[in-house]
């Protein structure tokens, strides 16, 4: 690319940001990625009469005060900026003093700015108006109207730009900071006495200027209406869980028969074809057909069956947090989760965790600093997701089956002690410096999200989890499908081996003694455990495939079930019940699914994610140790 | 008079803010600064409060609306 000029554009939430991008690059835009982070970028090329620009859209922050991952991309790029940079600071004419602020930040750091005026219509509306000549004859910097409905102002703007690109006009009353104090450590050590000083000085800065503009009229917003019913308990909450539970309910309906079609269709058309190709070429029928499609293509049909989901929740959060909900959830939910000692943004991923726990950690990002997001996403996949509610059904079915609702229950209401009580493990050892730290937030008006980019976002979002993660998963199952086409005793040949005879069969044995103080000392248990790392809803399967394998001929499901129940019968000397429930913990709390972990990876890299493996062993383990020997003396 | 004893629909003005580290930093770039008028519009979650400040929107927590001092402004 060319040495073009860049023009930042920057603002608060919810201020138009994105409809003037919008219109300022037309078509020639794409979503990026932040290096990184899980921060997206808009970047564009804006083409105009003195040439060619790249343009950016930031996104919405209040500071440059840099608190979250957004905030800090913000920051950086103001402070990071080439000389021949311009900011755009969009200038809500409803909340002036605080664009101001944000304008008077961005100057103070060297960088030419140009005021933009988007909502002035809304604020018409109001019967208010900001006058743009007179707004830029007391900042002292251009000030230009843009009509991001009809598009028009673009070309004033343009003109700006390049007016300060030569003059680069001081804001006045402002003294840039001069760009020796600009690298990024010095700014973040920036301490917090000295921050709020500075924080006073320019706002008595907007102070004076916001004088001079007409009050905007302090009357009732029609947000207010609706922040009556989301911000209030009685109906907030309530309100919160319906729209929990909608989701829930659409990403499992919407999204079954597309998973559906997709595993269909690689598990027979593509599989089928693989084998043709491969029979064409004289390798067909043998491991490497075994190894291409029970492992390589299995992977890709996991990964594929994840996105639907991870779209739709995607698609939701990217909603929740564009129309402006996800600050009012977080309003709502404050005071429950200090409970716990998190903060009421965490009630998102937490909720959304009980669906399923990849995109749960995704949606950690909302939360301000990342200590906060860390333990969250630690605690994440200690809530009990809808894959491993599928296998609660069929233990609770086979131990108790007259109370198999009630234990099911209890298993979900298990999850919910979990997260608290592992949170609060945790706060009170490794996040001792993550205190309580109080609710204020800034709470924009409603909006209606922008199509566009929304889907613009969940494409790229999805697209970062198979870059990140899709590997790791497909990887893994080759090296499981290996790992069970090794055969260790009774001259198999590679890739035909029954599961007890492979390396696999091998590994399970070899965990059997862990489990044996669970009572569940059986290798076919120990193997439907291992398979359960991959994928939760692989256990029950596995499991089933073990005692086929036991005894040829025994595929009917109820006698399935009763040969579970007589092997842990046995196992756990006459306490199947007991066993039975620690069963139960275990495929609840002892690991992460494989993709939870390569999520947890791409967010919190290696140490973290392994360290939150071994801790679900250690959890899992202790938990369903002690729910056998006390069930067994009930 | 504190903030969080300010009834919801009543005017005041910020007399003083008293709230150190990073929530002190926090409300001053929320502009909750001495001489600023505020209203509180009405409870905000379980035991919070939204105020307005002008057009916008701030919600904050009772300790927090504890810390902030208030002047009511004569209704009459």
């Amino acid at each position: 690319m060319m040495d073009r000029p860049t023009v930042l554009i920057v603002g608060n939430p919810n201020v138009g940001k994105s409809s003037l991008f919008n219109i300022l690059a037309g078509a020639r835009q794409h979503t990026a990625n932040v290096p990184g982070t899980t921060v997206q970028l808009e970047r564009g090329t804006w083409r105009t009469d003195e040439g060619e620009l790249d343009l950016v859209d930031l996104p919405g922050t209040y500071s440059l005060v840099a608190r979250t991952p957004d905030e800090e991309t913000v920051a950086n790029a103001v402070a990071e900026a080439d000389p021949d940079t311009v900011a755009c600071v969009v200038i809500d004419t409803t909340a002036p003093s605080r664009s101001l602020y944000l304008l008077a930040q961005v100057a103070e750091e060297g960088v030419p700015v140009v005021g933009v005026l988007t909502m002035n219509d809304l604020s018409e509306a109001h019967g208010h108006k900001v006058d743009p000549v007179s707004l830029s004859r007391w900042v002292g910097v251009p000030v230009v109207e843009v009509d991001v409905r009809q598009g028009t102002g673009a070309e004033e703007l343009a003109k700006a730009v390049a007016t300060v690109q030569g003059s680069r006009p001081v804001v006045k009353g402002l003294q840039p900071r001069g760009r020796l104090s600009r690298d990024r450590a010095d700014r973040l050590s920036l301490d917090l006495d000295a921050a709020r000083d500075r924080a006073d000085r320019l706002f008595a800065w907007v102070a004076a200027i916001v004088d001079h503009l007409d009050a905007p009229p302090d009357r009732r917003r029609p947000s207010d209406a609706i922040d009556r019913v989301l911000l209030s308990p009685w109906t907030g909450i309530p309100v919160f869980l319906v729209v929990m539970w909608g989701l829930f309910e659409l990403a499992a309906r919407a999204t079954a028969p597309i998973i559906a079609w997709v595993t269909g269709f690689l598990g027979g058309p593509v599989a089928n074809g693989i084998s043709w190709l491969l029979g064409a070429v004289g390798l067909g029928g043998g491991w490497f057909e075994s190894l291409l499609i029970d492992g390589v293509l299995l992977g890709v049909s996991t990964v594929a069956s994840l996105v639907p989901v991870l779209a739709l929740v995607y698609a939701a959060l990217g909603v929740l947090e564009s129309s402006g909900y996800m600050g009012r959830v977080a309003v709502v939910a404050d005071r429950a989760m200090r409970v716990i000692g998190l903060e009421g943004r965490a009630v998102l991923p937490l909720m959304i965790g009980f669906g399923c726990n990849v995109p749960a950690l995704t949606a950690t990002r909302a939360l301000p600093d990342a200590r906060r997001r860390l333990l969250t996403g630690l605690l994440v996949p200690f809530t009990s997701c809808s894959a491993r509610l599928a296998v609660y059904i069929v233990i609770a079915e086979t131990f108790f089956p007259r109370h198999a609702g009630t234990v099911v229950f209890a298993a979900n209401l298990l999850s919910v002690v979990l997260v608290i009580g592992v949170g609060m493990l945790l706060r009170a050892t490794m996040f001792r410096d993550v205190t309580r730290e109080p609710l204020a937030i800034i709470l924009p008006a409603y909006q209606w999200p922008k199509i566009w980019k929304l889907t613009r976002s969940v494409i790229s979002r999805v697209g970062e989890f198979i870059r990140g993660a899709g590997g790791i998963i497909v990887s893994a199952l080759v090296v499981l499908w290996i790992v069970a086409a090794i055969p260790v005793k009774g001259g198999h040949a590679i890739g035909d081996v029954p599961v007890e005879d492979s390396l696999y069969g091998a590994g399970a044995r070899a965990v059997v003694p862990l489990l044996e103080p669970l009572g569940l000392g059986d290798w076919r248990i120990s193997s439907s455990l291992l398979t359960g790392l991959v994928t939760k809803e692989a256990t029950v399967g596995a499991l089933a495939q073990s005692y086929a394998v036991d005894s040829p001929g025994v595929a009917d499901a109820s006698d399935f079930g009763s040969e579970v129940r007589a092997t842990v019968n046995e196992t756990s000397g006459g306490h199947p019940g007991a066993a039975g429930f620690a069963f139960l913990v275990l495929v609840l709390a002892y690991a992460p699914c494989l993709a939870t972990s390569a999520e947890q990876r791409r967010l919190f890299g290696w140490r973290w994610a392994t360290g939150a493996f071994a801790m679900h062993l250690t959890v899992g383990w202790i938990l369903a140790t002690l729910v056998f020997h006390i069930g067994r003396l009930l | 008079m504190r903030l969080k004893d300010l009834p919801p629909g009543v005017d005041a003005s910020v007399v003083a803010v008293h709230a150190d580290g990073e929530i002190g930093l926090r409300l001053t770039e929320m502009g909750i600064r001495p001489g600023v008028d505020v209203r509180v519009l009405q409870r905000a979650g379980i035991a919070g409060r939204l105020l307005a400040l002008g057009c916008e929107r701030i919600a904050v927590d009772l300790a927090t609306a504890g810390g902030v001092e208030v002047e009511q402004k004569d209704s009459r």
